[in-house]
């Protein structure tokens, strides 16, 4: 077991080097040049060099990321533009001369509301994708399935923008049934938090649910022929806690490996969701970042959502391990 | 004996309701199922035998299925046919309880076997605490020869015979009036299956359980049930007491059904009766002792009486010495040795049987031989050259392939469902020889009439033939680049008997004609006795004996093997029920 928890952290560490390398060779291969941002339109060639010197572009490009990964791991002081050092402690992901504060500080702002949108998005598609799934598959061949299964083609089928604009329109802006959404903290206010988040939750979840409920239904489907399944009926099981007590069980491993991925990516920034309803989250983040050419933002939020993947496809494989016994951590 | 039956089956009629519209599965079976008793179901794939036992617990799709007919059971008033599945529940498990065929599949993985126990008898007693259900399973695990301690085991970490075992545990926990024993020892080695075929008998008796025995196997029926249904196409051909059946069949397809599977007193080599067929004629010269003047080596042998082929050219043209295949263990540097140092040899046109129980390395040493594994150590050489590194060397292998080829077990899955039948023979001529497309397709057309079919499935896939059918295809396939050395690892192992004995037959038709030399692979005894010259037996990838035919099968010299003859099915059938076999040979 421990072998394989450091076997699987090495692994992980070599994505993410391997994912920070390519993201830091975005400052290289963008044809702006990073001082020149920083330092701004009026500067002239001698504060370039300069600001060039302070942010450490006169390096190599190993030294830099070197420097960088370091940074990750230690911590250490960046030069602003005019010289004067800032303090930016482990894990540092750089700053950014844009927003003015580090990297990392920028994203602990704004995490938060993704973190929010993402648990409400998953409650969602809990229920949405893999409860449909799971009636879908009880009533198969019904008219209950038929239209599960359209409403769940919708679901894959609509746009998230579309459909968010859409709802704005009809529920908030047209017939004013909803404020309009906006982040209140979960603390200090839940009833706002939740009221503030229930469209962007509603549509994210619904546009990820369709995918959950055809994996459902086909596992739960698959499942049901398996002898144990019938060897549990013929004990004199009724029909509900056989399928939940074995056929559920049997379907839920490639759920779980679904959904270890989908909660990393919801957690690395909903860009679109939070885009069309003015969220300020982590995808909102490295939206603005990559507009303003704010390199340092987006390598730190590129490296954050592949961060959050990599952690819960692991943990996914964890549980998948612990409903299995007959799967060898290995 | 009480006056009310078991369980009585009255005019069942199951009908399979599908997007074609509906096919019958079972029509007009009736029983009667005495306290005690033990009935047989027997039949081949597609008589229905599954379906009626799984009707009886009511264990069919509702939306898919209509039962008709009655079903009933002592003691209890309502007809289970058509009952609410409130009323099922309660008897599934309680009063009627089911063993099911594949025991792997059966378990769930993911619980404990305990637990599993545990759970049937808890649900039948709800007032029962965890700790009593805990030790009611532990009981019934000792019962059925398994130590308690095991319970808390997987099932992944027991053997087959073991696993089966639970399944057994579990149907008797809550003492069921009336057993249904489906298939239950099918999937076991032939050792495993008698131990475990001693146990039910002896539970049985113990019990005094009535139970329905459903199999295709008329040797675990004979030993084991008093009456017995012959089932044919969902309807019942005929009935009786298991030694009037044997004895004396009146129907065709029970004396076909009997003597199809050859026995360990079959004469070896001779046809074997098929459904079409019940009383073969002798087709022939193939027939032992048929031809005492045609042939160079005509001196009378003294062990031609029990069919012993003269085998026909001399020398070597498949060998082993000293091979040794590891298969990559769990853990790095700890290999698993499939085959531990086995030397052998395929002599010109001789037909070696390899026996053995799974993981004896069987298939191990087909697929070395096929060039498709490389040998860990040892030689292996085809006519003297050195083939051991045709599996990491493609053009070797190549070559190797036009003198070596496989016929498999599994007449589903080697043919691919893609392409017609004639795409399947033509590839391998296209790759070794000149013809062109036409010529191609002649010899596809020569094959297949040589395999029993005929030219015009040319065109056809292989989804719209049936399992004998696909295996003839498969060993027309084999046949196509008119190898030297045919390996059919299992060629008959997944067919009904009646279908077995024509592949046989086939095999050995074409192996008189067209003078193969074979590399026979099987588990089972009598097949491997009937059809081979001389007979190597493997143990965990040691060989522990090998010899002519004779020798092994009436001196076996290895205690393994007198094992492995003891365990078999000694089909106790006093010499009518066999009569079909011993067919006269007509000169």
């Amino acid at each position: 077991m421990i072998r394989y928890l450091l076997k699987r952290v090495a692994q992980a560490v070599a994505v993410l080097l391997a994912i920070a390398a390519t993201a830091f060779g975005l400052f290289y291969a963008a044809p702006s040049d990073p001082a020149q941002i920083a330092c701004g339109p009026k500067c002239d060639s001698a504060q370039l060099a300069a600001v060039r010197t302070s942010m450490g572009l006169d390096q190599p490009v190993v030294s830099q990321f070197t420097d960088y990964v370091g940074g990750i791991v230690t911590g250490r002081t960046i030069a602003d533009v005019d010289g004067t050092p800032i303090p930016c402690p482990a894990p540092c992901l750089g700053y950014s001369y844009t927003l003015h504060q580090p990297v990392l500080a920028a994203i602990e702002d704004r995490l938060p509301v993704t973190v929010s949108l993402a648990v409400g998005a998953l409650a969602v598609i809990l229920v949405l994708g893999v409860g449909s799934g799971l009636v879908a598959a009880l009533r198969r061949g019904t008219a209950t399935d038929r239209l599960l299964s359209g409403f769940n083609l919708l679901g894959a089928s609509v746009q998230i923008y579309f459909l968010g604009y859409m709802l704005l329109l009809l529920l908030v802006y047209s017939t004013g049934l909803f404020d309009p959404p906006s982040y209140a903290s979960f603390t200090a206010q839940p009833a706002q938090w939740a009221l503030g988040l229930v469209l962007p939750w509603l549509v994210l979840g619904f546009v990820n649910a369709a995918v959950f409920a055809r994996l459902t239904r086909s596992q739960m489907l698959e499942t049901m022929h398996h002898g144990y399944v019938r060897t549990a009926r013929a004990k004199g099981l009724g029909t509900v806690r056989v399928h939940l007590k074995y056929t559920a069980r049997g379907a839920a491993g490639p759920l779980v490996q679904l959904l270890g991925l989908e909660v990393g990516a919801l957690l690395g920034g909903a860009f679109i969701t939070e885009t069309v309803f003015g969220l300020g989250g982590v995808g909102k983040l490295a939206v603005d970042a990559v507009n303003g050419n704010d390199l340092p933002t987006v390598v730190g939020t590129v490296l954050l959502a592949a961060f959050f993947v990599v952690v819960f496809v692991a943990l996914a494989d964890l549980v998948v391990a612990w409903l299995d016994p007959r799967v060898r951590l290995a | 004996m009480s006056a009310l039956p078991a369980l009585r089956v009255q005019d069942l009629a199951v009908t399979f309701t599908t997007p074609r519209g509906p096919v019958p599965a079972v029509r007009n079976i009736s029983f009667d199922l005495a306290p005690g008793e033990v009935i047989g179901l027997v039949g081949e794939s597609g008589s229905g035998k599954s379906t009626i036992g799984l009707a009886a617990l009511g264990l069919h799709d509702p939306a898919r299925t209509r039962v008709e007919g009655s079903i009933r059971l002592a003691g209890h008033p309502d007809e289970l046919v058509g009952a609410p599945e409130s009323v099922l529940t309660r008897i599934r498990g309680d009063r009627v309880a089911m063993v099911f065929q594949d025991a792997l599949d059966a378990l769930s993985p993911y619980h404990t076997i305990g637990a599993q126990i545990a759970e049937a008898y808890r649900v039948h007693h709800p007032k029962a605490g965890r700790k009593e259900a805990r030790e009611r399973a532990a009981a019934v695990l000792e019962r059925v020869g398994i130590p308690a301690a095991r319970a808390s085991d997987h099932p992944h970490h027991l053997s087959g015979g073991m696993r089966q075992r639970i399944v057994i545990a579990m149907a008797l926990i809550n003492d069921p009036a009336v057993l249904i024993a489906d298939e239950p020892t099918t999937a076991l080695d032939a050792r495993v299956q008698r131990q475990v075929l001693d146990l039910i008998r002896r539970l049985q008796a113990e019990t005094g359980t009535a139970m329905v025995l459903i199999t295709h196997d008329v040797g675990v029926v004979a030993e084991t049930c008093h009456r017995m249904l012959i089932l044919r196409g969902g309807e019942t051909v005929e009935e009786g007491t298991t030694e009037h059946l044997l004895t004396a069949p009146a129907h065709p397809y029970t004396r076909a059904l009997i003597g199809a599977a050859p026995t360990l007193r079959t004469t070896p080599g001779t046809r074997l009766p098929t459904v079409d067929d019940p009383e073969p004629k002798q087709r022939t010269k193939r027939a032992p002792n048929s031809k005492p003047n045609s042939a160079p080596e005509s001196t009378p042998d003294p062990r031609a009486k029990a069919g012993l082929r003269t085998v026909s050219g001399p020398g070597v043209l498949a060998e082993l010495h000293d091979l040794r295949v590891d298969y990559p263990g769990r853990r790095r540097g700890h290999p698993h040795p499939a085959v531990k140092g086995v030397s052998l040899h395929v002599a010109h046109g001789e037909t070696l049987g390899l026996v053995g129980e799974s993981g004896s390395g069987k298939s191990t040493i087909a697929r070395v031989l096929a060039g498709l594994r490389r040998p860990t150590g040892g030689e292996v050489r085809f006519d003297g050259r050195d083939i051991s590194k045709a599996a990491t060397n493609s053009r070797l292998r190549r070559e190797l392939s036009r003198d070596v080829q496989l016929v498999f077990q599994d007449p589903y899955a080697s043919l691919n469902p893609r392409r017609t039948v004639e795409q399947i023979l033509a590839t391998p001529l296209r790759i070794h020889t000149d013809l062109d497309g036409a010529q191609r397709k002649e010899r596809a057309a020569e094959l297949l009439e040589q395999v029993g079919l005929s030219a015009s499935h040319l065109s056809r896939h292989p989804h719209e033939f049936s399992g004998g059918q696909r295996q003839r295809i498969g060993i027309a396939r084999a046949l196509a680049v008119r190898p030297r050395l045919i390996i059919a690892d299992e060629p008959v192992s997944a067919l009904d008997v009646s279908i077995q004995a024509q592949v046989l037959n086939l095999l050995m038709d074409l192996r008189e004609e067209l003078g193969l030399s074979l590399l026979f692979i099987s588990h089972d005894l009598a097949v491997v006795r009937h059809f081979c010259d001389r007979i190597a037996v493997l143990k965990q990838g040691e060989l522990v004996e090998v010899g002519p035919r004779d020798t092994v099968f009436e001196a076996p010299t290895a205690p393994y093997t007198k094992e492995l003859l003891a365990a078999f099915p000694q089909n106790l059938l006093p010499t009518g029920g066999r009569a079909a076999q011993h067919v006269p040979s007509h000169p």
